[in-house]
């Protein structure tokens, strides 16, 4: 299989949702929305996706990988989904630990990183889910009541720092009348957009994250974080039917020393 | 006596003629009723199943159901006379009767609606009910069906399922999974602690909070026991301790971490000295036999 490089060619614009179009090949490391053609390959951090030129598709992440045989007669296409599919979907529920805790005060604006899953579809059938990323998950509360979330460890930004390829920005609005410590923040990623910028730069809906007597409450806006990003997923109403799936992310802050 | 055989007869006929208006009618009550209620079900299946998990759709269907069921045959009553109240006061002694008549079939209906209500147990758990281990299958009005782990179905009856002790594997957010593993006495404890530590950690389902830890859990007679602990999800708990189980010698090897087989250290005491006797006592027992 001959391999161009250098090869992406973005036919689309800011405004369109289209995916980008990978003209030819190369393995270049890019964010989704993206369409493969045979003989094209991609890479999203560690997941690569082949469509090799007698029309078979590749797909492989840390965990594994899963291929379909599709005669080479339709392109296949790669969507962002929220980082809550692969491995297995426990809860709609991600928590990202801050690598140093974070003093939050009332009204201040915060950016951190967040990973997002691949669907790798063709036409409207949806070949597999994988990770760009290492999978990981926690328990937030106790053995018993707790919920477990997909983990996953970032650093907390003032502004929009972008990230690899396969990892989102999270705009956190702190929305309390104290401030606070937060060692952490989880969200509802089942109710998060996804939307992305004019530099393919991935991002999930702006999250308000309410403080009240050391208990977090983080619920989804619905809404970009920032103006004039495109929505290029936007969460499908049946896999919302369930109660679980609408409630707001809630968690006991730790206690001070 | 033809007027009289006349007027007796159209008498008759009339009285047979409205007992028959009315057993049709119960009896079109009860088929009109369970048609509703089976409709109703597959109904509810229908649409239920697709929004919501079935240990919460079942109950609701098999309430809906018998409740429909129940309500019809109250309902069947009345074209044949009978009110609700005589038949309280006719179930009171009917029911004694059948309640000792039938007191095993009873006594699992009441299980089976307590257990519908209280919900130890649901339809997809992993459990284990009166020492059978497996999938709930499903749970009806008078028993539980079990699944167990070799695809065999079991017949619980409620009353069983509600006195005995339930151990069921999924009402928890996350399980322990537990790892025992020897490693040799010349092994660096620290580098063998870090190794199994961070197999854990590189593990998906191995939980980031609660911490997997590993500690030295015993000096053994053949090697030193290392038990290994991380938190799982239920759902995942034997494929997760299958794997860590599976790659924990690999990894164990590729650090060059011996793990031992049993072994025995005999020490002889002037060993030497007891070898040279009978080395003499064989020679001269030799010796004589040649004489000899």
């Amino acid at each position: 299989m001959v391999l161009l490089k250098k090869t992406i060619r973005r036919y689309h614009r800011l405004g369109s949702a289209a995916p980008l179009r990978l003209h030819a090949g190369g393995g270049r490391e890019i964010n989704p929305p993206f369409r493969l053609e045979p003989g094209m390959e991609a890479r999203v951090g560690e997941a690569t996706i082949i469509y090799s030129s007698d029309g078979v598709v590749r797909a492989c992440d840390l965990y594994g990988c899963f291929e379909a045989f599709t005669g080479g007669e339709a392109s296949v296409e790669v969507r962002p989904l929220p980082g809550i599919h692969r491995l297995k979907k426990f809860s709609p529920f991600i928590y990202i630990e801050l690598a140093k805790s974070l003093y939050a005060r009332p009204g201040s604006h915060y950016w951190v990183w967040v990973p997002v899953d691949l669907e790798v579809s063709i036409g409207s059938s949806v070949l597999g889910v994988i990770s760009p990323v290492q999978v990981k998950y926690t328990l937030v509360g106790d053995v018993l009541g707790g919920t477990v979330c997909r983990h996953y460890r970032s650093e907390a930004y003032t502004g929009p720092r972008k990230p690899p390829a396969g990892l989102a920005l999270l705009g956190v609005r702190v929305k309390s009348k104290s401030d606070a410590i937060l060692p952490g923040i989880g969200f509802n990623a089942l109710k998060s957009p996804l939307y992305r910028d004019s530099e393919g730069n991935l991002y999930y809906s702006l999250v308000e994250a309410e403080i009240e007597d050391e208990r977090l409450t983080v619920k989804v806006q619905e809404k970009p974080p920032l103006q004039g990003l495109v929505q290029v997923y936007r969460p499908r109403q049946g896999a919302l039917a369930m109660v679980q799936q609408l409630q707001p992310f809630t968690a006991s802050l730790p206690s001070p020393l | 006596m033809a007027s009289n055989a006349t007027g007796i007869l159209p008498i008759s006929l009339g009285s047979i003629g409205v007992e028959a208006t009315r057993i049709a009618a119960t009896i079109a009550i009860l088929v009109v009723g369970i048609l509703f209620a089976v409709i109703v079900r597959l109904g509810m299946r229908r649409s239920l199943s697709q929004k919501m998990p079935p240990h919460v759709y079942k109950p609701l269907e098999n309430f809906t159901f018998y409740g429909l069921l129940i309500l019809a045959g109250i309902l069947a009553l009345y074209p044949l006379g009978l009110d609700l109240t005589s038949l309280i006061v006719a179930g009171g002694f009917t029911g004694l009767v059948l309640g000792l008549a039938a007191q095993n079939a009873l006594g699992n209906l009441v299980s089976g609606l307590f257990l519908l209500a209280e919900q130890p147990i649901r339809v997809g758990d992993p459990a284990s009910v009166a020492g059978v281990s497996g999938i709930v299958a499903d749970i009806n009005i008078l028993s539980t069906v079990i699944r167990t782990w070799d695809g065999v179905l079991v017949r619980i009856p409620n009353n069983r399922v509600f006195n005995e002790i339930i151990t069921n594997y999924y009402r928890t957010s996350a399980r322990r999974v537990e790892i025992l593993i020897g490693v040799h006495y010349n092994t660096d404890i620290d580098h063998a602690l870090a190794v199994v530590k961070k197999l854990m950690e590189d593990h998906p389902y191995c939980l980031v909070n609660p911490s997997p830890e590993v500690f030295v859990e015993e000096y053994a007679d053949s090697s030193i026991n290392l038990r290994a602990r991380c938190w799982a999800p239920p759902q995942v708990w034997f494929a997760t301790k299958v794997e860590l189980q599976t790659r924990l010698k690999k990894v164990l090897e590729e650090a060059g971490i011996e793990i031992p087989y049993p072994q025995l250290d005999l020490h002889l005491r002037s060993a030497e000295a007891r070898v040279a006797v009978e080395l003499v006592e064989e020679r001269e027992s030799l010796k004589g036999a040649g004489e000899g």
